[in-house]
């Protein structure tokens, strides 16, 4: 640990100090405050235990009720080294939520996170919030999604409700920088000459560029549903690229707009739940051959779905769950799969009155095997304090979405105090 | 952090009402089916649906303190939860709603009674913000690291259930009990729960259950239930304390009613998946 980053831990520390007396000063006044101080450490095991990230976060939730109405903030300052090239020093304003809820409806205003879907590890419907990945999915979704200032209203007829997102915020996913832990360069097909990447092309931020979003939810006997639909932006760039004089190949990356339809469910099955999800997008873009080798970005329909059953039995969750992403119809003959498949597993235990608790999480493609295994261990003192030692071992070929991290498989060391 | 809709928060604790629990308000009632077992008269069954109709109210909200206990004897965390009960057009909801330590804030848990022989069951946890759905089929299941199963909150289900009175005893705090035994009256009812039999302790004054023995598959008593300091809340008998004990494990889990308010107006939200999922 350097200088630098015990000069930062020991400031967040000292921050905690100061914001416990806060707390209890707020308990005095109307608000409730809450929220986490955490350092996380990881270390790459393949390489002597070489530290991969330091990380320290400083969270702090506040909350103001009165009558019908609640304005809720989420502050959150993080040091963030080794991960990418740079460090990062972040203060964010990261949630500011005003909310006013009726015996019919529920309104949000401002920068929040949306949740859809029923689906764990991976995400079909979760597609309202960008993400966070310049440390892939490692991390927990509340964590990864990146909320959007949005409108966000719900009403309630009985056991249905019909949602509404009207969404200005134009925030796309945040990726690994290269030389990043976790970079992944573009998937782009060998060219011969030089290439040239200009600035990705991101859309204008006017109503006709907003992004749009509706949900129904009900039950149908013993099925609980809903009825999806999107209307808004790719969360990453497509590589539209072209030969020009030179030659040279210059890519241009661009964000396409994307229509998303989409269902979820679940409903009792055995002594389980069954849950399942599916969405169809006739916007997705994969790459196709061309005559110069280059190969071109083309709209094509995708289909995925993802079932899932859950077993809660004594101490123990077990949930395992399939995707499949399908693009039906191709235009053009396809550079890469036409399908894709992976099975996830989650195993918990809870002990010691919930106050110990083991988990697997397990991740493996099924049409190029390759794995992402992630156990953890967390154990909590005082209802406050929390200390968890897990690992992401990562298999398969080194061009695979997962294989090409076989040698960044870390262990993680999280402290967290909550107030 | 709590979402009071329509009153103000110090009139609603006062109006507000429930409990959680198993005997502090037994949840499931008498459905349809029920309706043909009641007729079968016995002395147990009779005691039984009287003690329910003497102690299930409409409406009902507790503030709890709760307090896991370790084997020697220490609390290990204190816990405060709110726990809301409705019963409306024949379907009854409880929602536990932790309010405290950091680490279990916001935590819910919503179940919905509808008669049949299993409830649905959501539950809520702030660190997905997500809605999980639990199967109401494996009753046994343990809640929280407490040492209450997913079926003691169930109350009686006189439906699913023969009860044969036993006899007299005296009650853990002094007075007559009546004994009542009740067992799986069905396969499924068999299958679902972790139990062979139950021992309701029947206070003779208050038809209260003061205190409930659990045997587990192969005979032996798993856990003992009692509830302490009983008093009168409207119409109704509320115990101020209640207890679970494993003989297994030797943990405990203690409850402490600090506010309660029974058959006050309680809106619909505070029973709803609405209302779970807020922060």
């Amino acid at each position: 640990m350097d200088r630098r980053t015990v000069f930062a831990v020991g400031l967040w520390i000292s921050l905690g100090m100061v914001v416990a007396p806060a707390a209890c000063a707020a308990a005095a006044l109307p608000i409730d405050l809450g929220g986490y101080l955490e350092n996380r450490s990881a270390y790459r095991i393949d390489d002597g235990l070489a530290t991969s990230e330091l990380r320290t976060t400083l969270q702090v939730e506040l909350e103001r009720a009165w009558g019908r109405w609640t304005a809720d903030g989420v502050v959150r300052a993080r040091y963030e080294t080794k991960l990418e090239p740079e460090t990062e020093e972040e203060l964010d304003l990261r949630e500011l939520v005003l909310t006013h809820r009726s015996r019919s409806a529920t309104v949000r205003l401002g920068r929040q996170q949306v949740i859809w879907g029923k689906t764990d590890g991976l995400r079909l419907l979760d597609i309202v919030n960008p993400l966070d990945l310049r440390e892939l999915l490692l991390d927990d979704y509340v964590d990864l999604r990146i909320p959007l200032w949005m409108a966000n209203a719900e009403w309630f007829f009985g056991d249905q409700a019909l949602q509404v997102l009207v969404i200005p915020d134009l925030t796309f996913d945040d990726l690994a920088k290269p030389g990043g832990e976790f970079y992944i360069a573009p998937d782009l097909p060998p060219a011969p000459v030089p290439v040239r990447v200009a600035r990705t092309v991101e859309p204008a931020s006017r109503p006709s560029s907003w992004e749009y979003g509706a949900r129904w939810s009900g039950q149908a006997g013993p099925w609980e549903l809903t009825a999806n639909a999107l209307y808004g932006w790719a969360d990453d760039p497509v590589l539209f690229r072209r030969l020009e004089p030179g030659p040279v190949v210059r890519v241009e990356p661009r964000i396409p707009r994307r229509r998303t339809l989409g269902f979820s469910g679940d409903a009792p099955l055995g002594p389980g739940i069954l849950r399942v999800e599916a969405t169809y997008t006739p916007d997705a873009y994969r790459d196709v051959a061309t005559l110069d080798g280059l190969g071109r970005p083309a709209r094509q329909k995708l289909v995925s779905y993802a079932l899932g059953w859950d077993w809660l039995r004594s101490s123990w969750l077990i949930s395992p769950q399939v995707f499949q992403e399908l693009v039906v119809d191709p235009s053009g003959d396809l550079l890469g799969e036409r399908e894709q498949s992976f099975a996830t597993l989650v195993l918990q235990r809870k002990l010691r009155q919930d106050r110990l608790t083991l988990r697997l999480f397990a991740l493996h493609g099924l049409d190029n095997p390759e794995t992402w295994i992630s156990p953890k261990v967390s154990y909590q003192w005082l209802g406050r304090l929390e200390l968890s030692l897990g690992a992401d071992l990562f298999d398969g070929a080194s061009d695979g979405l997962l294989g090409r991290f076989a040698d960044r498989d870390r262990l993680v060391l999280d402290l967290t105090l909550r107030f | 952090m709590r979402h009071w809709m329509g009153v103000p928060e110090a009139s609603a604790l006062t109006r507000v009402v429930i409990t959680l629990a198993i005997l502090a308000v037994p949840v499931l009632g008498l459905g349809t089916a029920g309706a043909a077992r009641a007729a079968e008269e016995s002395p147990g069954r009779d005691l039984i649906t009287r003690s329910e109709e003497r102690t299930e109210s409409n409406t009902e909200k507790t503030t709890y303190r709760m307090e896991l206990i370790g084997a020697d004897g220490a609390v290990t965390q204190t816990r405060r939860l709110e726990v809301y009960f409705k019963r409306s057009e024949g379907v009854k909801r409880t929602l536990q709603k932790f309010l405290a330590p950091p680490v279990v804030e916001s935590t819910g848990l919503l179940v919905e009674d509808t008669g049949a022989p299993v409830n649905d069951i959501w539950l809520y946890l702030p660190a997905t913000r997500r809605l999980r759905r639990i199967s109401g089929v494996e009753k046994s299941n343990w809640y929280m690291g407490t040492e209450f199963a997913f079926e003691d909150f169930e109350g009686y289900q006189i439906p699913y259930h023969d009860f044969t009175l036993v006899g007299d005893d005296e009650c853990p705090e002094g007075g007559v009990c009546h004994l009542v035994e009740a067992v799986p009256a069905s396969a499924q009812e068999r299958g679902a729960s972790g139990y062979s039999k139950k021992v309701y302790w029947i206070e003779a004054e208050s038809l209260y259950p003061v205190r409930v023995d659990y045997y587990g598959e192969d005979g032996h008593r798993v856990k003992e239930l009692t509830s302490g300091g009983l008093e009168r809340e409207g119409d109704y008998w509320r115990p101020r304390t209640i207890e679970m004990r494993n003989f297994d494990n030797h943990h405990a889990t203690r409850m402490v009613a600090e506010e309660r308010a029974v058959d006050a107006t309680l809106d619909d939200y505070y029973v709803t998946k609405r209302f779970l999922r807020s922060d």
